[in-house]
């Protein structure tokens, strides 16, 4: 009966405000983050004296590759940091809907400074920034895991080198898959899934419509989209932004006119694989028999299977409060600094490492 | 930034209600006059308190307070902002009214763009701002910041500026509503951004109550076009103001215009919309005389009878009595039995919960007979429902038969039903019906009642959930009551005692409780035979918290007992407990003891005992060697030489 | 006497104010949190524990299910209680939980005693809630801050009558005996790592040995472990909360470890049920669980759904 009420309620406005103090305030706290956000934004502008300036990938990465998958059918952009020939972890990352790789452009390089004999492979997915496919629109979760899946045996094929997927939003569903279909043949050392929990995604849907339908479609200018990204409250980091909007933008050249940016990838078209993308999400994760990182921009967002999970130990919960959905952009060095720290926590357990208590005799007669 | 925007974007840039945009239906020389005398105030060139220097000013003591303001007001913390705002009836008070219509309210208007919960703020002060601008004729000066307030997207903002505008037009006269309010409710229904048009709606009753016959007929059609919005926030909007519109409408008006804009509500395509229609529906209903009813409501009442939206349904199955008795026509009511019955057989569960809370109200409109013939047997389907906060719902709702039954029907086609309830699987509604059983009990009589339900309650007196267990300990006073001691001793006696000892504390402590009703009403020789030894033989319980009980019971009948018997049968547990190796059970010893003391001096021949017997206990207990047992002991010694002083 | 500077009559106003869910002021918070200061520093970081005893797991702020503690377990002082942390953070009345529990502490120092959980930390605390329920109902940082400062002095670990070792999370591998812990300086925030925050984060698992915790911090342990400090410390039992179990206790490792959970319907969504465990003076055990309160009033768990998650 509450909940229906509830329902009924949010139909009298359509955003869903419950007219609980406790929870308007919550809701100004959001407001406020975001207040503060903008600010902060407002403030790293000027010191970039305005300048809103694209970004090139060669700032972030060490290689551009382009990894024919399957010929004339699937030609993958891949970035890298450290030789596919290095000895220490593969960090390989998939970006979320609508994203590319320079999604986590900054925080690759971050992460590579901290672990020169690591491998960060990141790349663009099918239907996204400069990857080609024959069939740009099969964005099933089954399409996306296998095309993943030959990336990463490409790119390592005889490897025992532990690898941590690391995967933002849809990005995480995939490889939270990829973990469960790898797991035999490679040494699956980490799974990092970032800011996407089944139960929470699914309903979102609803919303995500009108969201997107809202969203801008054209600019004048590359540097007009970053501002547009920034001004929403989307981007809190300047420099994420501008590496990472100018690869979702595709120019559009009609005679007579003046150029004109579009988005790349038009999310609302993949909407059919939505669902397909995270049911069963939840379960599947705590699934994997490896570590997980779980990292969320709010504790709320946890389903009712992860929370008890949660509460059980099962898996590691990382919070950056209010960053909002693009965390590794918006947080590149924090972020990156977790990912590490996560890596280097799951290496084996060695036992000589951890100091031993030796208690003093005279002290222990004392007590 | 306006001239990157090549595409138009309704959403990302909402502009300000433009000043001079007005329902063109609307006589404007009001509103121009309103805009020429608001030019006084704009305070473009210069504003006064910006620019207030306290060298030049007369009185700097209260320039000074403004300065404050205007730099909290500008605080990075929200804090400092919010407290700003909230003080700002005291600044207004040292400025004097004069000042505060000058010089802050164009402030607070220009300067304010803030958070959403800092515009809150404001938009409530404002409400109770007339005092400070100098009372009810100057209170229309309020207006033009709530009206900026109104026009918000956040809706918790929106509405408090709506409802502060609605507090200060409650006193204000006919020509202010005329000049100032009509010209703002234009303005914003006019707003381009959707948020001004649904804030406007709610301002259109309390126009329209006090405006001009003519102003009337604008305002009606200017809220007709609200009705009409593309955006269905406003048509919400306007749906929830129409309630309190149609109680401002004469029956007149009522059936020109307010039939109209609830029939547009009832044929929106959105199903948010429609449900809102039922509580205008009732104040229609309510306003018109029941052949207008028929004449003019039986269309739209079959129409939202079957509408297809569940969620519309589920209103109308919570509001089906109060439609009903709005309606007042017999034949219409009768209509809408047949709605209920069919509202208990829908297919969402959501709905046929909602008509059980409805039970009651249907009782008195439905003949018995009709209710024997058409709506028990969906009753009993639903005793059945596969949901069980719909069989919750109706376990709490349907005993209310009782009375229209009588006895004897209540018996034959009442009783099997409650019956089946108070064996459901899920508590609450076992819950539901327990705390009914004194409805059916007034109805059948305890004689009855304990015939046919006992055996029920006997087994719900063992559930697994302690609350339906407490539910029915609290109905056993009541039982014994009515049923005489034998049939106490031989039915309820070893229940009584057995609550005693349930694991959950609640039910120990309901228990003793228990106990001392019976007492009050069997007396205390029964208590002596059964009731007080069995108490005290639980003393020597293995674990502690069974021997507090003891301890516990004490305290609680004591007032119960008469001096004798403490003497006879409590004290020498008492005693026995004080030595008692646990300290909780030592200083409940204490605590026990500031209730018996009172009962021994109360009467002549045990008051010797208080020194005798009494003070030896406490005086051991106050060297006890754990300090909750003096602490108490001594609270207990101060409270018992208090009283004999 | 005992509490020369904080009467009993004003403690006993605070307690039955607290009882109703209704704050204490800010001021009086920072009282409460310097006497409880100087009540607490005297305890040991093993503090010994008379039975007979309830043993209690986390409540993380659900002050109603506390209240419905309460009345199946007993008032206090009349029952005596041991908490085993978690006491804020996640539920809607953290503030009003801690501050009970503290105030029934300063009242009634032998009939309750209060251990730290890896919520009592200033960090988690952030993350969780704690701290913006705080700012929200105080408008301020301070009471957290009081609070929060407070928790250093909480003991880590409580024993009942030499036999039954009570702890928040589990056993540290820098650890084999009860005099390790005895000697941590404990007052200061939980560490990232280290033995005193394995005593606050770690689970028992099935593996044997010693096992990185999936939490991020702490260690899993398993049977062997358990077994072998229980044997060389004499103790007949470990009782530990910190892991939501379904049945709201849960014994694992051949009864060396039981978990005890004390928050039923864990965050208002979790469904599952909660226990207390109590100790009577013959050592014996006996669990109580149950469900939560009916709720009245209490705001609705509507959580705001965010945009999109693309």
């Amino acid at each position: 009966m509450k909940w229906i009420r509830a329902i009924l309620k949010t139909a009298e406005s359509q955003s869903t405000r419950i007219t609980n103090m406790d929870l308007h305030k919550q809701l100004f706290k959001r407001q406020s983050a975001l207040g503060e956000n903008q600010n902060t934004d407002f403030a790293t502008r000027n010191r970039l004296s305005g300048s809103l300036k694209p970004l090139i990938w060669d700032q972030y990465f060490e290689k551009n590759e382009q990894v024919c998958l399957i010929q004339d059918d699937l030609t993958v952009n891949v970035y890298l940091n450290g030789s596919v020939a290095n000895t220490g972890p593969v960090y390989f990352i998939h970006h979320g809907a609508g994203l590319s790789a320079m999604s986590f452009g900054v925080m690759a390089k971050e992460l590579y400074k901290k672990d020169n004999t690591s491998t960060v492979v990141c790349f663009d997915c099918r239907g996204h920034g400069l990857t080609a496919a024959a069939d740009e629109t099969d964005l099933s979760l089954t399409r996306l895991v296998s095309d993943s899946e030959l990336l990463l045996k490409y790119l390592f094929n005889d490897s025992k080198r532990p690898i941590i997927l690391v995967g933002h939003s849809m990005g995480g569903a995939v490889i939270v898959s990829l973990a469960l279909s790898l797991q035999t043949s490679y040494d699956i050392a980490g799974i990092v899934v970032v800011d996407v929990v089944e139960g929470t995604a699914i309903n979102s849907f609803q919303f995500a419509k009108s969201v997107l339908v809202l969203k801008r479609k054209s600019f004048p200018s590359i540097e007009s989209a970053i501002k547009y990204q920034i001004n929403t409250g989307d981007s809190s980091n300047t420099e994420s932004a501008c590496l990472s909007v100018p690869s979702l933008l595709k120019k559009i050249t009609t005679p007579g006119k003046p150029d004109l940016f579009t988005w790349r990838t038009n999310v609302l078209d993949t909407s059919e694989h939505w669902t397909g993308w995270y049911e069963d999400l939840s379960k599947k994760f705590l699934s994997v028999k490896t570590a997980k990182l779980l990292v969320l921009a709010e504790t709320d967002r946890l389903d009712k299977e992860l929370m008890i999970a949660q509460m059980q130990g099962k898996f590691q919960l990382v919070l950056f409060h209010g960053s909002g959905h693009l965390i590794q952009e918006n947080h590149p060095y924090e972020f990156a600094n977790k990912l590490h720290q996560f890596a280097n926590r799951n290496k084996r357990l060695d036992m000589s490492t951890i100091k031993r208590m030796v208690p003093l005799p005279h002290k222990k007669q004392d007590s | 930034m306006d001239n990157e925007h090549m595409e138009t974007e309704p959403v990302d840039q909402p502009s300000s209600p433009p000043k001079d945009s007005f329902i063109p239906e609307i006589d404007s020389s009001a509103a121009a006059d309103v805009e020429m005398k608001d030019d006084l105030h704009e305070p473009s060139e210069s504003n006064p308190i910006v620019s207030a220097d306290s060298s030049k000013s007369p009185d700097s003591e209260i320039v000074y307070p403004i300065a404050v303001l205007i730099d909290e007001l500008k605080h990075e913390d929200l804090n400092f902002r919010l407290k700003a705002i909230k003080s700002l009836q005291t600044i207004a008070l040292a400025l004097g009214p004069q000042r505060t219509r000058d010089e802050l309210i164009p402030f607070l208007d220009e300067t304010i763009d803030d958070e959403d919960e800092v515009l809150l703020a404001l938009a409530e002060e404002l409400g109770n701002f007339v005092p400070c601008v100098g009372g009810v004729e100057y209170s229309h000066i309020l207006l033009r910041p709530l009206e900026n307030l109104a026009s918000l997207e956040e809706t918790v903002v929106r509405d408090k500026a709506v409802s502060s505008i609605n507090t200060i037009s409650q006193s204000t006269s006919q020509e202010q509503v005329e000049n100032f309010l009509v010209p703002c409710i234009a303005r914003l229904s006019e707003g381009e951004w959707f948020a001004s048009r649904a804030g406007a709606t709610k301002l259109y009753p309390i126009a329209f109550e006090k405006a001009l016959p003519d102003t009337q007929t604008l305002l009606l059609n200017g809220f007709e076009k609200l009705c009409k919005d593309d955006t269905p926030m406003v048509r919400r909007s306007a749906a929830i103001a129409l309630n309190e519109f149609i109680k401002v409408m004469s029956v007149d008006v009522v059936i020109s215009h307010g039939l109209k804009f609830a029939s547009l509500f009832l044929n929106d395509d959105q199903d948010s919309v429609r449900l809102l229609i039922l509580d205008p529906l009732v104040s229609i209903a309510k306003a018109l005389s029941a052949e207008q009813n028929v004449t003019y409501l039986s269309e739209s009442l079959n129409q939202i009878y079957t509408d297809k939206s569940w969620r519309v349904r589920f209103v109308l199955g919570e509001k089906l009595v109060e439609l009903a008795n709005a309606l007042k026509d017999p034949s219409l009511q009768n209509n809408l039995s047949e709605v209920a019955i069919k509202l208990m057989q829908d297919q969402e569960a959501e709905v046929r919960g909602a008509v059980c809370t409805q039970i009651s109200g249907l009782s008195e409109l439905i003949p018995l007979e009709d209710i024997i013939d058409k709506l028990l047997p969906h009753l009993e389907l639903l005793s059945e429902d596969p949901m069980q906060h719909v069989r919750a719902n109706l376990a709490k709702n349907i005993t209310s038969l009782c009375k229209k039954f009588g006895p004897e029907r209540t018996i034959s086609h009442l009783l099997p039903i409650f019956l089946r309830i108070l064996k459901d699987s899920f508590p609450e509604v076992r819950l539901n019906i327990i705390s009914q059983l004194d409805q059916i009990n007034q109805v059948i009589g305890i004689d009855q009642l304990s015939q046919s339900l006992l055996p029920a309650i006997f087994e719900l007196a063992e559930d697994k959930q302690w609350r339906v267990r407490l539910a029915i300990i609290e109905y056993v006073p009541l039982l014994a009551s009515e049923l005489g001691v034998q049939f106490y001793d031989e039915k309820l006696s070893n229940l009584s005692m057995s609550w005693l000892g349930d694991p959950v504390y609640s039910i120990r402590q309901a228990a003793t409780v228990n106990l001392k009703s019976l007492i009050d009403i069997f007396g205390i020789d029964w208590a002596c035979k059964s009731v007080i030894p069995k108490i005290m033989a639980m003393a020597t319980h293995p674990n502690y918290l069974y021997r507090i009980t003891t301890v516990f019971a004490i305290t609680t009948l004591a007032p119960s007992i008469t001096p004798n018997v403490i003497v006879e049968l409590v004290l020498p547990t008492v005693e026995s407990l004080m030595a008692d190796p646990i300290p909780n059970i030592r200083f409940n010893v204490a605590k026990s003891i500031e209730a018996i003391a009172p009962v021994l001096s109360s009467d002549k021949s045990t008051s010797d005992l208080i020194d005798s017997r009494i003070k030896p206990i406490l005086e051991k207990l106050l060297s006890d060697q754990d300090r909750d047992v003096r602490s108490f002991a001594t609270r207990a010694f101060q409270k018992i030489d208090v009283a004999s002083k | 006497m005992e509490t020369s500077d904080l009467g009993f009559e004003l403690l006993d106003k605070w307690i039955s104010k607290l009882f109703e869910c209704t704050k204490i002021s800010e001021a009086e918070v920072k009282q409460l949190c310097e006497k409880a200061k100087e009540v607490l520093m005297t305890e040991s970081n093993v503090q010994p524990v008379k039975c007979p005893v309830t043993v209690c797991g986390d409540i993380h702020g659900q002050f109603h299910d506390l209240a419905e503690l309460f009345k199946i377990g007993g008032d206090s002082p009349d029952t005596n209680y041991l908490f085993m942390g978690d006491y804020v953070d996640r539920g809607y009345y953290s503030v009003e939980t801690v501050s009970l529990l503290v105030a029934m502490k300063i009242r009634y120092p032998d009939r309750i005693t209060i251990l730290r959980g890896n919520h009592e930390s200033r960090q988690i605390t952030q993350v969780y809630g704690f701290y913006d329920e705080c700012l929200r109902k105080y408008g301020n940082a301070d009471v957290w801050k009081h609070f929060t400062d407070l928790f250093d002095y909480f003991p880590l670990t409580a024993l009942i009558e030499d036999q039954i070792l009570c702890l928040h999370g589990g056993l540290s591998p820098s650890i084999d005996s009860l005099d390790h812990i005895r000697f941590l300086d404990r007052v200061q925030e939980v560490p990232h790592e280290g033995p005193m925050c394995d005593l606050l984060w770690s689970d028992p698992d099935d593996r044997c040995g010693w096992g990185i915790s999936p939490r991020g911090a702490g260690y899993t342990f398993g049977q062997d472990i358990s077994e072998a400090f229980n044997r060389k410390n004499g103790l007949s039992l470990i009782a530990r909360a910190h892991q939501l179990v379904m049945d709201g206790y849960n014994w694992c490792q051949d009864k060396n470890v039981v978990t005890i959970f004390s928050a039923p319907n864990y965050c208002y969504r979790c469904g599952n049920q909660a226990a207390i465990m109590e100790i009577d003076e013959n050592m014996k055990y006996t669990f109580l669980q149950f469900d939560p309160a009916p709720r009245r009033g209490e705001p609705q768990v509507t959580r705001r759904t965010p945009d999109y998650f693309l």
